[in-house]
This record gives structure tokens, sequence and C-alpha cells, in this order.
């Protein structure tokens, strides 16, 4: 008897959980494919490859392409460093188990501050304090303060998930605490830090609050010269062509391409994230 | 001069105590087996010798540690330093996620003076001494993880030969291996008796029997007995070591 009703728990279970997968999968394919759908008929060579023109009514969005590498290039270095770094630190160096909890919670509290906060601060710090003004700079350096507990968080894993045993043996044989580091450690955890690194990229590109008043232009088709120039961005691109367009009508079919565009981006980064993965884990087999 | 020697060696970790009040002193090129139930503090006598009970949080330890009759936990002796006069082989096997090569000259780059046809030779060498050189010679470019369990084993011996320690450290090296893998081994440690001083902890009575000329049994924390294998298996002096021996607790 209880074996039939437990069947059927099972039965009931499993049934629920591929109904909820493939909705979820259908509403995913959904949402893509109404972007892609909308925005193809407008991507073409020359979309990606030119400036705006007339406005922005006519022309493509090559300025806002080169924006948004620029400024998420700049999040992704310095982001990447210091969370690796930190990373690093909390899963393997930190002897002071008081400052290491502090700098957890920290860590913790920060990624749930909504990001139009992180714009705010980094106006005040990056763009006023330090003087930067709007530039790829100060928006870069906002964005990879946005994405340092996720950075953080992820190096640590990635570190202390190395077995202890390779650890001890390194050391073992003479090597110093940043020698064990440097060569069995990172390149261990190598993987999953450029995995967390290459997400963070596709989440950075689509971020739009912190770019708002740290470097967004609303409109200037041209292609940045410096990292202390303001820049136009594929968000916020597409935000002002809903929301301000002179003619909706017209600019509507290009924000569905700059959304496609954003979207393949995004995406590419994502595939390029499970492929290092999937690669560098059978190198180490870890 | 002792190759090594304890005197009255008392460890904690936290508030709890792991060795109590140990002393045994061992002539070079020895080798001395550490037997006793699970939990009795043969491991945490093993890794003082090469310091790696430092990194354990709340460890603390009392007495005076020498080797070659220099204490090894003054605070002029730098643990970097002393282990590479003191190699470990860990219970399971440990190879790096790299070629047999770079694991066995893993050690030797460390140090940073040996240009690589001199690393080369002390990697053939090592292997040699490992008794695996014959296995893999053809193969030294391929990863360390395709190499069986047994040879994973040898693979770290050879790795801590290469860089030449005098003392030699193995907490159970077989435990995780099979019958020929483990005789193999024990074959070893009888060559390398010739030119290293080996401590050894074993759960396996017949292999101190087979392997070690000195045996110390551990049992909650402080040693019980001390003395030649020959005496210790055939004329045990404490009640403890005989029950233990005779497989009546464990
Ligand atoms: N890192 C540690 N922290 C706290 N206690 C430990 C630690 N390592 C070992 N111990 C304790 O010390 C005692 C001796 O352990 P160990 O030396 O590993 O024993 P053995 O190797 O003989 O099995 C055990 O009771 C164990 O629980
Ligand atoms: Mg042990």
């Amino acid at each position: 008897m209880p074996k039939v009703r437990k069947r059927w728990g099972e039965l009931l279970a499993t049934l629920l959980v591929s109904v909820v997968s493939w909705g979820a999968i259908l509403v995913l394919g959904g949402v893509v494919g109404f972007i892609a759908y909308k925005g193809a008929s407008v991507i073409g060579w020359s979309f990606l490859t030119e400036p705006m023109r007339e406005g922005m009514r006519k022309g493509g969005i090559a300025p806002a392409i080169v924006g948004s590498l620029w400024v998420t290039a700049v999040a992704v270095i310095v982001g990447g460093f210091i969370g690796t770094a930190a990373g690093a630190y909390l899963s393997e160096f930190a002897t002071n188990r008081r400052l290491k909890r502090a700098i957890e919670f920290l860590v913790t509290t920060l990624a749930g501050i909504p990001s139009v906060v992180y714009g705010l601060f980094g106006l005040a710090l990056f763009v006023v304090a330090l003087g930067l003004g709007a530039s790829i700079l100060a928006g870069g350096l906002t964005l990879a303060l946005l994405s340092l507990p996720l950075l953080i968080r992820n190096a640590q894993e990635a570190f202390s998930a190395v077995p202890a045993s390779l650890k001890e043996a390194s050391l073992g044989l003479g090597a110093s605490e940043m020698q064990t580091f440097l060569r069995i450690t990172l390149p261990i955890a190598l993987p999953r830090v450029l995995t967390g690194l290459v997400l963070a990229t596709g989440r950075v590109l689509g971020e739009t609050a912190p770019i708002l008043f740290t470097v967004a232009a609303y409109y200037l088709p041209t292609y940045p010269r410096s990292l202390f120039e303001p820049t136009m961005l594929l968000p916020y691109h597409l935000y002002v062509l809903i929301t301000s367009g002179v003619n909706v009508k017209e600019t509507y079919p290009m924000a569905f391409g700059t959304a496609l565009t954003l979207l393949m981006m995004s995406l590419a980064f994502t595939l390029t994230a499970a492929y290092l993965r999937f690669r560098l884990k059978l190198k180490y087999r870890v | 001069m002792y190759k090594v020697e304890a005197r009255s060696v008392s460890v904690w970790y936290g508030s709890y105590k792991a060795l109590d009040d140990v002393s045994l002193s061992l002539e070079r090129n020895q080798v001395l087996a550490l037997i006793g139930p699970s939990g009795c503090g043969k491991s945490t006598f093993l890794r003082l010798l090469n310091r790696m009970n430092d990194y354990i949080e709340g460890f603390r330890m009392e007495g005076k540690l020498l080797i070659d009759g220099e204490d090894i936990y003054s605070p002029e002796v730098d643990p970097v330093h002393l282990r590479r006069r003191v190699g470990m082989v860990f219970q399971k096997p440990t190879p790096f996620p790299f070629s047999i090569y770079e694991n066995v000259a893993y050690g030797l780059r460390l140090q940073n003076r040996l240009k690589e046809s001199q690393i080369r030779e002390r990697v053939e060498q090592a292997l040699r001494q490992a008794a695996l050189w014959d296995e893999v010679k053809d193969n030294l470019k391929k990863s360390a993880l395709a190499l069986s369990g047994g040879q994973q084993q040898r693979l770290c011996i050879a790795r801590a030969l290469a860089v030449r320690p005098s003392l030699l450290l193995m907490d159970e090296p077989t435990s995780a291996l099979d019958p020929i893998s483990t005789a193999k081994i024990e074959e070893l440690i009888h060559e390398l008796r010739q030119n290293y001083t080996i401590v050894i902890v074993t759960h396996n009575m017949q292999q101190a029997a087979r392997v070690s000329d000195m045996t110390a049994f551990f049992y909650m924390g402080r040693l019980i007995e001390y003395g030649r294998t020959k005496d210790f298996f055939t004329n045990p002096k404490h009640p403890e070591t005989l029950r233990y021996i005779t497989g009546r607790f464990g």
C-alpha cells in the first residue's frame, strides 16, 4: 500500500517538475523568439557598423555597441582583479576570523543593494568627488562595484573548492603559501573564476541604472576616443528609443534591433562561460 | 645525535589535548612505525615533524622537537625550509593535475636554482628511486591523473624524494591501495631505508612488523610503548599494547 502511494507521489512530482520546466523553457523561448522576430528585420551589417543618423531615426547603433563594450571591459577588468584578490584573501589568506566574517557580511549586504543606488553612489564618488565626470571610466568603475559581490563570492567559492589535500601536498614540498596559491590553487580554480567573470560580463552589459548618471550619453553618434569621455550604450539607447524618440513609430523597430543585439551579446558571453567551464574542467578534472 | 627527538611533547587543538607528554628518539636511517587506534594522535605526531599542524586553528604545542639536533619550533626556523628537509606522503595519493614530469619537478622548480637539464636528471632519479621509472618513462608528458592509484602514490613518493629530504613522513600511505600496490610500496620503503629516515603511520600491524625497525604505540594521545619492532610484537611490555596487537580493541 505505501509503495503504491509512493509511486503516485513520485509520478505527481515528476509531472509537476516537467510541466514547470517546460513552462519556463517556453516562456524563455517565447521572449527570445518574439524579440528575434521583431528585431531580425532591422539587424544587418549597416545597423551594426554605422552610427545613428537623423536624430536616431536612421542609421545603426555602432557607437552604442562600442561604448557598451568599453564600459563593460573596464568593469570586468577592474572588478575581476579586485574580486579575485578579495576572494583569494577570504578563502586562502584570511587569518583573522572576525575580519573575515565582517567582510563576508559586507559582501552579502552589498549584493542586496538595488542597482540604481550604485548609480547614485557612482555619481557621487567617481563622477563628482573624484572628478572623472560622466565618463567610461566612471561608469565602468560603478559597474565594477556593482558586480564585486558576485565576483568575490564566486572567486572565494572557486578557491575553496580546490581540494585541501592538494594545497597541503604543495606546502609539504616546501612551497610557501603564496607559491601554493599561484601554482596550485589559482590554476585549478581558474575555470570557475573565469566562468564567473564571463557570466558577470553578460550581466554588466545589460545593466541600465548604474550607467544613467555616470557615463551614458543621450545622443552622441561618435566613437569614444578615451576613457574620460561619455558614450552611448546599448541598454540606455534602447530606453531612449522607446521613451523619447521624436517619432516612436519610426524608432520602435530599431528598439527591437537594439534589444536583439544586446540579447545576442549577453547570450554569447553566457555560452562562452559554459564552454570555458566545460573545456577547462576537462583539462583539470575538478 | 638522533635524527628525531621528541622531549615531553604535548599538543592541543583548542582545549582538546591530542598529545600528552610524548618523548621518543629515533636514530638515522631507521624506519619508525606509529601504530594505535584511530584518533590516538598518530597523524598529529607525524605532522608535528614538518610543522603541518601550524595551519590548524587552535593548534598549540609544548615541549621540544629536534630534527638533526635542531629545535624545529624555534622562531629562527622557517617551516618552508624545514619542509625541504622533511618530505611527506599522504594517505590518499595527491597528484597535481599536471603531467607526470611536472609533478615530480614541482618541488624543484620552487627553489628556482636548477637548470632544466638538472631538473630532468633529478626527475628521472626520483622516479627510479620510487620504482616508477620503467612504467612511465615513455609517458612523462601524460597527465598524472591517468595513472592508477598505486602508481599515483609512488609518484607522490617520487615527488617528495626529488627535493632530497633526509626524513620522509608517510601517513597511512597504503590504506587506499590494493595488495599488490601495497607490496610494492613496502618494498620501496625497504630500499629507501638505506638513505632516508622514515616515519610511517599505519593501522596495519603486519605492515608495521614488516617495514619498521622501531614501533611506537599511541593510545589516547599518550605514547604507551616504544621500542624495537622485533621485541615489540613478540614481547610487549604493556597490557594495552598486548590487547591492541592481538586485536582486542580498536
Ligand atoms: N584539525 C583538528 N582540529 C581539532 N581536533 C583535531 C584536529 N585534527 C585531529 N584532531 C583530534 O585529535 C585527535 C588525534 O587525531 P589524529 O592525530 O588525526 O589521530 P590518528 O591519526 O591517530 O587517527 C583526534 O581525537 C582528533 O579528533
Ligand atoms: Mg591519522
